[in-house]
């Protein structure tokens, strides 16, 4: 695969699954996209997102429940979202359904739409593993900064601690962490994926500043004037950005598989939250024959890993200059 | 400095990395909570009064300061005493022990599936991008890689156990106890496939990518340029005289692959109910089975850091030149 289309196609896979992320209250919700409620108009499907019920031009809308009587009491839809079920929304009458014209990717143990949980997963997905690997950016960064520039006995300390916590298995350490605050919840989990994720960045930054340091363009600018900070933040980092990029979207891929394999054990996400990893261990627990609920998410996972890939492949085969 | 010498200060810098292996471990125990109910037992969790948590703290001697608790821990975890599971009473290392088998097991079958498969495949990959090829195959390692494995492993159980029936669903056995060996290993070799399918095929496609760059960067260097001037053919020069070259960075990989294989292990082994290693972990975990998750996560650190040394210390047999460069 040539560089140029490598880096195109991950872009495009990655823009559509942040796309729909930030859109999955709009393509999949019990209420619809535009209505009519006593004789004014109004976007109930908006609310989902909060903040005051007033800028949707229509107070109760959102409080309405839009899943029972559908058009009594003045009120009409205008217009559905394309998935017309919540992703928490069950309705025991309707467990198990293989895909249908009514659920189009089947429904699950307690009659939530697989497609609208699907849709709700992107969200999910696209914080944990944007929001870890931020985190752990943040941490190999300064880890690595401190390490680097903070004399002999900092560095020795410091790579002692980078090699102990690289010595733990990613998810044998993600799960203990987990179990360890026993917490549930978004932040516990970004947090567990985070501190194991941050090692590798730290060590290279380490080298790139121990590298850089020597080099005559840091002379110089240390005989301009510039103080460590400056230097590590205006000279250093901008350098070694690159490859850390590259290192910082494999680790959103890995972060995201961690996420759902840990939702998948039943130590990520919180129940009725949607992820791809909950939706396959609801596939696991039944002994029913469900193969809508497996296929589905394992595509979404597998789309998302490889326009992460992609991404940080494109990348590296256009900013190092090694490969040809 | 000779390579005795290098060795031994490496297992030298390795001490305080293991006291901190044992430290973190230690001290997330120490914060996990509920840690009185579980010793308990699996009933007695959810109504405990506050002499019965004093009774079960003094029998535990969690009354006693946590430092002290930690050196009689270290103590007896060089004496290879890793307590007692509090599920069934065993002692902690007979019951990983046991676990170790079906992992060690599963593992080198990936591992041997992975590399038997992957060397090949990327040997003629490298040698056939100079006949111009070789976009199919870097989409067909990208496509691989970037699969879930516990999601395929969900896959292949509905397709070919739950659908077709041709292979088992889970276990590592089906016959009763005292069956004829050659029904039982076959039986075992049916149980074998589908996990060790979905533990080697990710890494069997990065192997794959791996042999064929290496072998890219060696087939340009210039000994091969004058093995080719001597007129030694393309086969033999690719197979015999670069390969070696090759694959002296994959003893390092090997030796990064053990954290990967165990920790990987964790989702297959759950899926497919493999006795192992990962799952005893999973299952330790969720019923608060503290001494033998204490002495996983220990010994998983400590295999890391070992295959680490081992990585290291083998290419520097394997290549003089890296001998030369870490002994000097």
């Amino acid at each position: 695969m040539s560089s140029p289309s490598t880096y195109r196609q991950g872009a495009m896979v990655c823009s559509a699954g942040l796309l729909v992320a930030a859109l999955a209250p709009l393509l999949a919700n019990d209420r619809p996209l535009v209505a009519r409620v006593e004789g004014k108009l109004c976007l109930p499907a908006l609310a989902s997102y909060g903040g005051p019920a007033s800028i949707f031009r229509c107070r109760r809308a959102a409080d309405i429940d839009w899943r029972r009587g559908r058009a009594e009491g003045g009120r009409q839809i205008l217009l559905d979202p394309p998935i017309h079920h919540g992703p928490l929304s069950t309705d025991l009458e309707s467990v198990f359904r293989p895909p249908s014209r009514e659920h189009p990717m089947g429904t699950d143990s307690l009659g939530r739409d697989v497609a609208a949980r699907l849709v709700h997963g992107f969200p999910v997905a696209v914080l944990v593993g944007g929001l870890a690997t931020g985190l752990a950016l943040v941490l190999g960064l300064a880890f690595g900064a401190a390490a680097g520039s903070g004399g002999r006995w900092a560095d020795l300390g410091l790579c002692r601690v980078i090699d102990l916590v690289a010595c733990f298995p990613t998810l044998i350490l993600a799960l203990a962490l987990v179990a360890a605050v026993d917490r549930p919840g978004l932040g516990t989990l970004v947090g567990a994926i985070a501190l194991t994720r941050w090692t590798g960045i730290a060590r290279f930054f380490r080298g790139e500043v121990l590298r850089q340091r020597a080099l005559a363009y840091c002379d110089a600018a240390r005989a301009a004037g510039a103080r460590r900070p400056y230097l590590l933040a205006r000279h250093i980092l901008p350098n070694a950005l690159p490859p850390i990029l590259v290192t910082a979207a494999f680790s959103a891929s890995s972060a995201i598989l961690l996420e759902s394999g840990m939702s998948f054990l039943g130590l990520g996400v919180s129940p009725p939250t949607p992820s791809w990893g909950a939706i396959l261990a609801e596939a696991q627990k039944q002994t029913h024959p469900a193969w809508w609920l497996i296929l589905f998410p394992t595509l979404a996972l597998f789309f998302t890993v490889l326009g992460c890939n992609l991404l940080a492949e494109g990348h590296r085969d256009a900013t190092d200059p090694r490969i040809l | 400095m000779t390579l005795a010498g290098y060795a031994a200060r490496r297992l030298i810098a390795a001490v305080p990395t293991l006291i901190g292996i044992t430290l973190i471990t230690f001290l997330l125990l120490e914060i996990l909570p509920g840690r009185e109910a579980a010793l308990a037992g699996p009933e007695g969790g959810s109504f405990l009064t506050g002499e019965a948590v004093a009774r079960i703290r003094a029998t535990y001697h969690l009354d006693e300061p946590a430092w002290r608790r930690y050196l009689e821990w270290l103590l007896r975890l060089c004496r290879w005493d890793l307590g007692d599971s509090i599920l069934d009473g065993r002692p902690v290392s007979q019951v990983i022990q046991e676990a170790a088998v079906p992992t060690l097991v599963l593992n080198v079958v990936a591992l041997a599936m992975a590399f038997c498969v992957s060397v090949p495949v990327g040997v003629g990959w490298a040698r056939r991008r100079r006949a111009g090829r070789g976009g199919a195959g870097s989409l067909v390692s990208y496509l691989l890689y970037a699969f879930p494995n516990f999601a395929a492993a969900l896959l292949l159980q509905q397709f070919f156990s739950v659908g077709l029936g041709l292979l088992p669903l889970q276990g590592t056995n089906d016959l009763p106890p005292g069956s004829p060996f050659w029904a039982t290993a076959r039986d075992l070799a049916a149980h074998l496939i589908l996990p060790a399918v979905c533990l080697s095929y990710g890494s069997l496609a990065y192997l794959a990518r791996f042999t064929r760059t290496n072998l890219l960067e060696v087939l340009t260097r210039e000994h091969l340029l004058a093995a080719r001037g001597r007129g030694i053919g393309e086969t033999v020069l690719a197979w015999r005289h670069a390969l070696r070259n090759a694959l002296i960075p994959l003893i390092t990989l090997l030796g990064l692959l053990v954290p990967a294989l165990l920790g990987g292990s964790v989702l297959i082994e759950t899926v497919f109910s493999w006795p192992g290693l990962g799952r005893l972990y999973f299952y330790s975990l969720q019923n608060r089975d503290f001494p033998v998750v204490l002495g996983l996560t220990t010994l998983t650190a400590i295999l890391t850091l070992a295959g680490a040394l081992l990585a290291d210390l083998l290419c520097a047999i394997a290549d003089p030149r890296f001998a030369e460069e870490v002994t000097r």
